[in-house]
């Protein structure tokens, strides 16, 4: 932390490619992560998120490419010379050592002395809400109180960078939301450089300062969180983070400058900072971003078009409705307001989103 | 009989077994029904023969013959007299040796099954296991080829330059002999309990401790063993007894040189003095009996201390 400046690029991946036998689980990957920043890998299994994390800590040596660490070359470097410190999906807390010895593990490999020892236990402990807990044994605590403990024992060592592999994924749902805020915060306290590896898009969403999105060994996109949501740069991206409604139809340009999409006889305006100037790929538009209406709605400010309603999902904070628009099923989530009008089953209603709001994603 | 009738067969004897032994199961009668075949095994072969060698280690011997009455001399003279001083102390020196030496080759063998997994995994357990599925006379006699003053090992040295052809190790008939031979025959009984414990410690925990720092010396000694120390214990009893009691191997490749099991064979056999026969038994079984206790206070302490 002391070594770089804040906005210095803390790692750098260069070209890295793993391959197992004939398998490219990562592909000719390249990322920068500032000093500072969470960033977050996020994929689907098999995407090759995980391998890339698993390439900084020196589990894994890249086939080709390089990595760096506050600018210094570490692809060959073993790992127990790396500055990383890990938190695993499973803790990988040590079952014969209590959470005090856990944690001073790494820092007597530092050559601290067993006062300082004691001294960053109860500190690091502190951070995570777990004072007192030194001679506790790991294996009666609780799935949260272990990821907090595995947490304390990766600060502990005031790692260059923090590595979390799926650092919540083994907990409920509850737990998850309220240590994702946790993490952030401590992340943001401690200004620590932090890879963060998770399949769980909110998560993402909630504590990345960016986020780049992977599948299959290759990065699709790597933006801030609004970004990668509202402006997606593939198909992919759109389809993985977040509800999609892809809409089939034929794509012009009209005479005019503006492109068109024409959906069982409706024309539907496209935001045209979006379209590319070649290469496939498709329309589509959030379903929170429609509003549901009556069927006498009409406004050529925005796009619209009629539908009936199949189904109708009512989710607490938000209703869903399948609409048949012809030759799509669309998803729209209205959320529920105190005025929000509720829609049957077989209703004819009329579907209005902004032509902002309609966008194109590469093939 | 056809595959699938003797297939059938067993299937139905196994079906009618597990009825009968789930009807009594957790009954007392039940129990003791379940067991009873083994202690009954256990009573003929090694109870009754101990106690019989026990009664026997107390009668006096003279011309030739067991005599009526109650001794201590047999005992006497296995502590006193030099000769067997000495058996005792290379018997237990060469369990050690061979416990030690299999430790130090048997973990990484261990660790790499486990580890490495697939095919090289399967290689290294087929390999340790190998040696027992060969008759130990056999396998001796394949040690005579390879260790012999013109055998492989040592043509090779001289060979290579390494030493001159008058002067080549005596690596047979002698203690060198017989610590090549029982190391490469108790192989398979450390490993085999430390591969078991080993497939239950989880990677990462070895990730994690290289993560924090710790090179592979750390990594092994405060993660690893610490961990398999069931498996390790186990191993290091196991080798050591049966290393302490091994008889052909010792007997084949130890020439002139002799430990307490090949002693008391002779003593059995040759001057059919069962008496100190049995005397000298009764001893190696009461060392083996006192390392076993020592060694689970040891571990007991170790426990304690959370391998820290």
């Amino acid at each position: 932390m002391d070594s770089a400046e804040v906005g210095e690029t803390a790692i750098r991946y260069d070209g890295v490619t793993k391959e197992y036998g004939n398998v490219k689980a990562v592909d000719n990957v390249s990322f920068d992560v500032k000093q500072g920043e969470l960033l977050a890998l996020l994929g689907p299994s098999g995407s090759g998120k995980t391998t890339t994390l698993r390439m900084l800590a020196g589990f894994e040596k890249p086939t080709s490419g390089s990595i760096s660490l506050a600018g210094k070359d570490v692809t060959h470097v073993p790992t127990h010379k790396r500055d990383t410190g890990m938190v695993f999906q499973d803790y990988a807390l040590f079952p014969h050592m209590t959470v005090g010895e856990n944690i001073s593990f790494g820092l007597k490999r530092q050559g601290f002395d067993s006062d300082e020892i004691g001294g960053r236990i109860s500190e690091v402990l502190d951070m995570v809400d777990l004072g007192g807990f030194a001679d506790r044994n790991p294996r009666n605590l609780s799935g949260g109180q272990q990821q907090r403990v595995a947490t304390a024992r990766a600060i502990a060592i005031e790692p260059e960078v923090m590595l979390m592999d799926e650092p919540l994924g083994a907990l409920d749902k509850k737990l998850r939301d309220q240590l994702e805020v946790e993490l952030t915060e401590l992340q943001d306290d401690l200004g620590i450089t932090t890879l963060y590896v998770t399949h769980n898009q909110e998560e993402a969403l909630t504590i990345a300062d960016r986020i780049a999105v992977m599948n299959k060994g290759r990065i699709e996109q790597i933006a801030t969180p609004i970004e990668v949501y509202e402006e997606p740069a593939n198909e992919f991206v759109a389809d993985f983070i977040g509800n999609t409604n892809f809409l089939e139809g034929d794509l012009r340009e009209t005479a005019d400058g503006r492109v068109v999409l024409t959906l069982d006889g409706t024309d539907i305006a496209v935001n045209t900072q979006s379209v590319p100037t070649d290469g496939g790929g498709a329309v589509f538009v959030r379903p929170e971003k429609i509003d549901a209406r009556g069927p006498e709605f009409s406004d050529d400010s925005q796009n619209t078009i009629p539908g009936r309603v199949e189904r109708r999902l009512f989710l607490g904070s938000k209703v869903r409705y399948f609409v048949d628009i012809g030759d799509d099923l669309v998803t729209v989530d209205d959320s529920n307001k105190h005025a929000t009008t509720l829609y049957d089953p077989g209703d004819d209603i009329v579907l209005a989103w902004s032509v902002q709001d309609t966008r194109f994603a590469h093939g | 009989m056809s595959r699938q009738q003797s297939e059938s067969v067993l299937g139905s004897l196994n079906e009618r077994l597990s009825t009968v032994l789930n009807k009594y199961k957790g009954t007392r009668f039940g129990k003791y029904v379940l067991i009873g075949p083994t202690l009954l095994v256990v009573a003929i072969l090694m109870v009754f023969p101990t106690i019989i060698l026990l009664s026997y280690s107390f009668n006096p011997y003279s011309q030739g013959a067991i005599q009526a009455g109650t001794t201590l001399v047999h005992y006497t003279r296995a502590f006193t007299e030099p000769v067997y001083q000495e058996t005792l102390i290379r018997t237990i020196k060469i369990a050690a040796i061979v416990t030690v030496i299999d430790f130090v080759l048997g973990f990484p063998l261990a660790y790499a099954a486990v580890r490495k997994g697939g095919w090289m995994g399967k290689l290294i357990v087929i390999a340790t296991l190998a040696p027992l599925t060969i008759d130990l006379v056999v396998r001796s006699f394949g040690w005579f080829i390879l260790l012999n003053g013109t055998g492989v090992i040592n043509s090779t040295l001289v060979s290579l330059g390494v030493v001159n052809q008058g002067n080549t190790p005596q690596l047979l008939f002698n203690e060198t002999g017989i610590i090549i031979g029982m190391s490469h025959v108790m192989l398979p009984f450390m490993v085999f309990p430390i591969i078991n414990v080993m497939h239950t410690i989880p990677h990462e925990l070895e990730e994690a401790a290289q993560n924090l720092g710790g090179n592979r010396f750390t990594v092994f000694r405060r993660v690893l063993v610490p961990l398999a120390l069931p498996g390790i214990s186990a191993g290091v009893l196991i080798t050591f007894v049966v290393s302490l009691a091994s008889y052909v191997t010792p007997a084949l490749l130890g020439g002139g040189v002799r430990v307490i099991p090949v002693v008391i064979t002779e003593t059995f056999t040759s001057t059919s003095n069962w008496p100190f026969a049995s005397a000298l038994s009764m001893v190696l079984v009461g060392v083996a009996l006192l390392i076993i206790i020592a060694y689970q206070r040891v571990l007991k302490q170790m426990e304690g201390i959370g391998g820290v």
